[in-house]
């Protein structure tokens, strides 16, 4: 059974919110409606509801003069998405408009209905159903849950190229930035200060470019990261992780000699490492660390719990994992990476780059842009297995890797990481895409944005009923069957967000 | 002559099991042995498998490990019988090599036929191990 709540959020892709406000208010002051399917996630505060699909009420067929109110939606059409709600598992929200601007509320009227409505619905879809109202800059919303209970809706997110919030109520605070952050905040606004002290971001791999991100992240104000590396730093790390020193890594001499006291020795861990770092600067941000692999379950449950994931290890099954939480759990990231072609034989550079791709759920997946090699992916996951398998085309040599590289990928990621969540970068002056990918070759003195490509037939983010996209809690996500998850080693414990499997 | 998954046995995810039953669909007359991992993948052996008179051995078994990622994750490598040798006496062409298959600690021949452009929507397990015999039998 669910938890009791009182609060929610309504997670939403630019596109399927601009096709609902541009059916809403098409200019003609009146009143317009349409029902929103949404998966069902859990969230910091509440409940999630990401949506899936946006059906529209045509006028006077769909959207008819009500008996009690100016307008309701007419039976059949409530009918008919109650059933595809009860049978592909989405909540049902039907959704109308007021007018005005930076304020809305349900009207008595609205209200009664919902009283009326709400309760049959909910017994034929087995899913929370609930309404929300629109005016041009706020949303407000009213959600029936299965347990009987009920809650307003808190804010909505919509993602796009700026990641927009819209709540019942605009926000008039004036209250200044801390001095802290005075430079900055002239950048954000204080508003946007304290949306940063409120957001949750996961950095997936503490090495050059983690450790980097994860600084600049603290620094920057956020409120909490969730830090997820399973690895050891080494001595050959120690030029490129951030806030490392030769110290952390256990002396190779004094490991050879007592291997039996190899723990008491074992170099520390990166994400203690990152910690360590933020500790440092006595900013206020919250750091829970997970030395685990990113498909455990205190890790996969930790991403869907995110504003924002920041994907700075280089493995296929890192990539993988974050892409379906980009998707099933509607959370943007990007992915940061650094390349650097060296002819093993001739010693040769070849073109140096580094990339920063924003993955939204609506552009730039990363199965769709080839960026998930599958025979990498079967050889990452089958273990020793694997490394054997690899060893016949060659050991794996160290990749060249120099930290003025990474500070180009993460610099940029980070940046559009800010100005999207502040609102602040500019509309592009023809139709772009909402994500896009960063690609600088420092040797060329080049940088483009590459305009990532989408494959409806995606098993992530396609358009068909069996995609992932805004499944939340009934996404299946790549991640090994388990009967019952190890302990967390620290940080909460956490329920697992998707379905379990057991013999 | 199909086997029968002991009681209490690890799961596999839904598109492995798919998988495994495809595989015995394509090689109806032939034992196939299916291991779970542990972790929803599974361990294949498909045992006398005809490798047409290239060597020096009529058939082989034929291993691979469809892992919990199938279909987003290749099949690959694949494994045959450690004593496989070519008939005209010649060594073994690039893509074949000796090596020891974690599954049972096993001595094979390792079959290194890895799938540049693997389409979960497309390729499957049975038909990897078809293509792999194909090669097997005509290597060139």
């Amino acid at each position: 059974m669910m938890s009791r709540v009182d609060r929610w959020t309504l997670v939403a892709e630019e596109r399927h919110w601009r096709e609902l406000t541009d059916h809403l208010f098409p200019g003609d002051h009146d009143e317009h409606g349409a029902v929103l399917l949404a998966g069902i996630a859990s969230g910091r505060e509440g409940l999630r509801l990401l949506v899936r699909d946006v059906l529209l009420a045509r006028d006077d067929r769909d959207y008819v003069p009500g008996e009690r109110g100016y307008r309701a939606l007419a039976p059949s059409f409530i009918a008919g998405a109650v059933r595809r709600a009860r049978d592909e598992g989405w909540a049902y929200l039907a959704a109308h408009n007021h007018g005005g601007s930076d304020s809305v509320a349900f009207s008595s009227v609205d209200l009664a209905s919902h009283e009326r409505g709400y309760p049959a619905l909910q017994q034929i879809s087995g899913k929370p159903v609930g309404g929300l109202v629109l005016a041009t800059q706020a949303v407000a919303g009213d959600l029936w849950l299965v347990d009987g209970s009920r809650a307003a809706l808190d804010s909505a997110r919509i993602l796009g190229r700026n990641i927009r919030s819209l709540s019942p109520r605009r926000s008039q605070s004036t209250d200044a930035a801390a001095e802290l952050f005075d430079r900055q905040a002239r950048l954000f606004g204080a508003a946007g200060q304290r949306r940063m002290s409120s957001m949750r971001v996961a950095v997936v791999g503490l090495g050059g470019a983690g450790s980097m991100a994860a600084e600049m992240l603290v620094r920057v104000g956020v409120g909490e990261l969730v830090l997820i590396d399973p690895d050891r730093v080494e001595s050959s790390n120690v030029p490129r992780v951030v806030g490392s020193s030769t110290s952390d890594v256990a002396p190779t001499l004094r490991r050879r000699r007592f291997p039996w006291r190899r723990s008491a020795a074992a170099s520390m861990l990166k994400v203690d490492i990152a910690e360590r770092a933020a500790r440092f600067t006595g900013m206020a941000t919250r750091v829970q660390t997970l030395p685990v692999n990113v498909s455990h379950p205190d890790a996969v449950s930790a991403l869907s719990l995110c504003d924002w994931i920041v994907l700075a290890a280089d493995s296929h099954e890192a990539r993988n994992l974050v892409n379906a939480v980009v998707h099933g759990f509607l959370i943007p990231a990007v992915q940061v990476g650094v390349k650097v072609p060296v002819d093993p034989a001739s010693g040769v550079v070849g073109e140096v780059f580094a990339v920063a791709r924003r993955v939204l759920p609506s552009s730039g997946c990363l199965w769709c842009n080839g960026l998930i090699d599958p025979t990498e992916l079967q050889l990452e996951v089958t273990g020793e297995e694997g490394r054997r398998a690899r060893a016949y085309v060659g050991a794996d040599a160290p990749a060249p890797s120099v930290i003025t590289l990474n500070g180009l990928a993460v610099s940029h990621a980070l940046t559009d990481l800010m100005l999207a969540s502040n609102g602040l970068l500019a509309d592009p002056d023809h139709e772009a895409p909402e994500a896009a990918f960063a690609r600088f070759l420092p040797r060329s003195n080049r940088f483009y944005m590459d305009e990532p490509r989408r494959d409806r037939n995606c098993a992530f983010c396609g358009d068909h009923a069996e995609s992932l996209r805004a499944k939340g809690r009934e996404a299946r996500l790549p991640v090994p069957l388990v009967t019952e998850p190890d302990p967390p080693r620290r940080g909460r414990s956490s329920s697992l967000p998707w379905r379990r499997e057991t013999p | 002559m199909a086997e029968v998954y002991a009681a209490g046995a690890p799961r596999l995810t839904d598109a492995v099991q798919v998988a495994v039953d495809e595989v015995r669909r394509t090689f109806p007359d032939l034992s196939v042995k299916a291991e779970p991992d542990g972790q929803g993948g599974v361990y294949v052996v498909i045992r006398d498998v005809d490798v047409g008179n290239l060597y020096t051995e009529p058939s082989t078994w034929l291993g691979f490990h469809i892992s919990y990622l199938y279909p987003g994750s290749d099949v690959y490598p694949h494994y045959v019988r450690p004593d496989l040798a070519r008939a005209d006496g010649a060594a073994h062409g690039p893509g074949l090599s000796a090596t020891t298959w974690a599954f049972g600690a096993t001595s094979a021949l390792q079959v290194s036929r890895r799938s540049n452009r693997w389409d979960p929507r497309v390729d499957t397990a049975a038909l990897k191990a078809l293509k792999v015999l194909a090669w097997l039998k005509d290597p060139a």
